[in-house]
């Protein structure tokens, strides 16, 4: 869910998202690379995100990332799932 | 503990070459970004490496998961209906054969050639041919040309291909199957259009011996103009043409070529049932017998014409599982080539039909896989390979869009 939050915002590439996930929630979701690309690639394997490559410095390219239609129908799904779920136990915790 | 021994260690859990470069790209540029970070921190080489390879984690684990990723199932219910359709139609052919040891045997050696063919083309998978798109062109347009020369010339070339023009031209009509499908495919976009073609020269020697073989002025002058007019089709493809005019030129012969054969076997069925009192149209087999025409054979029982029932619906499931996959295809030459192998299959299939409901009389075309080993091995390993070609693309991502093609 955070993933495809983040790329509803702009395209990004993995370093990039790490670095906003870590400094974004305060330290809190410091994870790890080898952690975030099988993820990235599921997304993609399963048609929520796509990727395209950019020309960098040295002619190097650098893999981007785009949520699709069918990600951000996904992101509005989970992020309703979610709000339910943090509702209900907020209520159970706040009791 | 470098990045380079991280990224040689993970590539070999991952099996295919163009995601192993894929990935290898991607996560050299994160460890690079990430070290340069850590050594303008203060660390040294040495240490920022180390640092980086712990953020990734083990590359073995790593690896093998990507490569399960990557590495979907080549469509296993697939699979399993040309496996159910391949045994249906083994059945059949060895009621037929009544224990005709030639027709058992030929029937096995083309399952075991067929079974290898599936397995190599769904392990390389389509990308591979389409790599080499320059040879398939030329091969496809040999074939066209090969076939079409006589026609245009009378069908009388007994020197080249015998007596039995008919049987043997028509067999050729599947060996132009296997390759046209992919052909069209790669020069479908401007962009993959091969640079220079030898097809104008490559044909000059069959045009020659087409010409030296002649029996009449008019075949003379066809081969002299076939010639003429290949010779000149090469030069403007390789001199004027724009990249995207010859993709549409390349693509345009092809495209006539599939449907001249496809009407071209409509033509021959309708005359045919036209003329089906007419025995001189009935084209004689290898050992010299009229080959049998109308049902599949006469002394069929009503089991077995509920097998054969049985293989159609097999195969219309088979259709319909495509199509509905078609759309989900990310890749979109792999959505072009599943397309393509789809029609062709389609259109024998209905030709089988009709001929199975007696509107059209059997001029040897049969329900695709279901005849195997008899007189149509060729077909059938025609049939495999398109159908090994659309599992492949089954197993194709958008994630490495064909990258090899484009180089």
């Amino acid at each position: 869910m955070m993933i495809l939050q983040m790329l509803t915002q702009r395209d990004m590439y993995g370093y990039e998202m790490l670095e906003q996930l870590k400094n974004g929630t305060d330290g809190e979701f410091d994870i790890k690379a080898g952690t975030l690309y099988p993820v990235l690639h599921e997304l993609e394997a399963e048609g929520f995100i796509v990727s395209h490559s950019k020309s960098i410095e040295n002619g190097r390219l650098r893999k981007f990332y785009t949520v699709t239609e069918k990600g951000g129908a996904r992101l509005r799904c989970v992020k309703k799932d979610w709000n339910s779920f943090y509702t209900a136990v907020k209520k159970m915790v706040d009791c | 503990m470098d990045i380079k021994s991280f990224l040689d260690i993970l590539e070999m859990q991952i099996k295919e070459n163009r995601v192993k470069e894929a990935v290898r790209e991607e996560l050299s540029d994160h460890m690079e970004m990430s070290a340069d970070e850590k050594i303008s921190e203060g660390m040294t080489q040495e240490e920022a490496e180390k640092a980086v390879w712990s953020e990734m984690g083990d590359p073995t684990e790593l690896g093998a998961r990507l490569n399960r990723i990557h590495s979907p199932s080549p469509a296993p219910f697939t699979i399993a209906l040309v496996f159910m359709m391949t045994l249906t139609g083994g059945y059949i052919r060895l009621f037929i054969a009544q224990g005709d040891n030639d027709v058992i045997l030929r029937m096995t050696a083309a399952v075991i050639a067929g079974v290898v063919l599936f397995a190599a083309v769904t392990k390389t998978g389509y990308t591979f041919f389409l790599t080499r798109r320059k040879e398939l062109y030329e091969i496809s347009v040999g074939i066209m040309f090969v076939l079409l020369l006589p026609h245009f010339a009378g069908n009388r070339m007994p020197l080249i291909i015998g007596e039995d023009t008919h049987l043997k031209m028509w067999r050729l009509t599947y060996i132009y199957e296997l390759f046209l499908p992919i052909s069209l495919a790669m020069t479908y976009s401007a962009a993959y259009a091969p640079r220079r073609l030898l097809t104008g020269q490559l044909y000059l020697l069959p045009i020659c011996i087409f010409t030296l073989c002649s029996h009449s002025f008019e075949q003379f002058m066809v081969c002299i103009a076939a010639g003429t007019v290949m010779f000149a089709y090469n030069v403007i493809m390789n001199t004027v043409c724009t990249a995207k005019i010859k993709a549409a030129l390349l693509t345009l012969p092809l495209a006539l070529g599939i449907f001249s054969v496809i009407l071209w076997r409509g033509y021959l069925c309708f005359r045919l049932a036209v003329f089906r009192h007419d025995e001189t149209l009935i084209p004689n087999n290898n050992s010299g017998q009229r080959i049998m025409y109308g049902r599949f054979i006469s002394g069929l029982t009503s089991s077995h014409e509920s097998m054969i029932i049985f293989a159609a619906v097999l195969f219309l499931i088979f259709f319909i599982i495509t199509a509905m996959k078609l759309p989900k295809l990310t890749a979109p030459f792999g959505r072009f080539i599943t397309l393509l192998c789809l029609t062709v299959i389609i259109c024998r299939l209905l030709f089988s039909v009709m001929g199975d409901l007696n509107i059209f009389r059997f001029i040897g075309v049969s329900y695709p896989l279901i005849n195997a080993g008899s007189r149509s091995t060729l077909e059938y390993i025609s049939d495999i390979f398109l159908i090994s070609l659309i599992c492949s693309a089954y197993r194709e991502r958008k994630m490495f869009p064909e990258k090899n093609v484009r180089s």
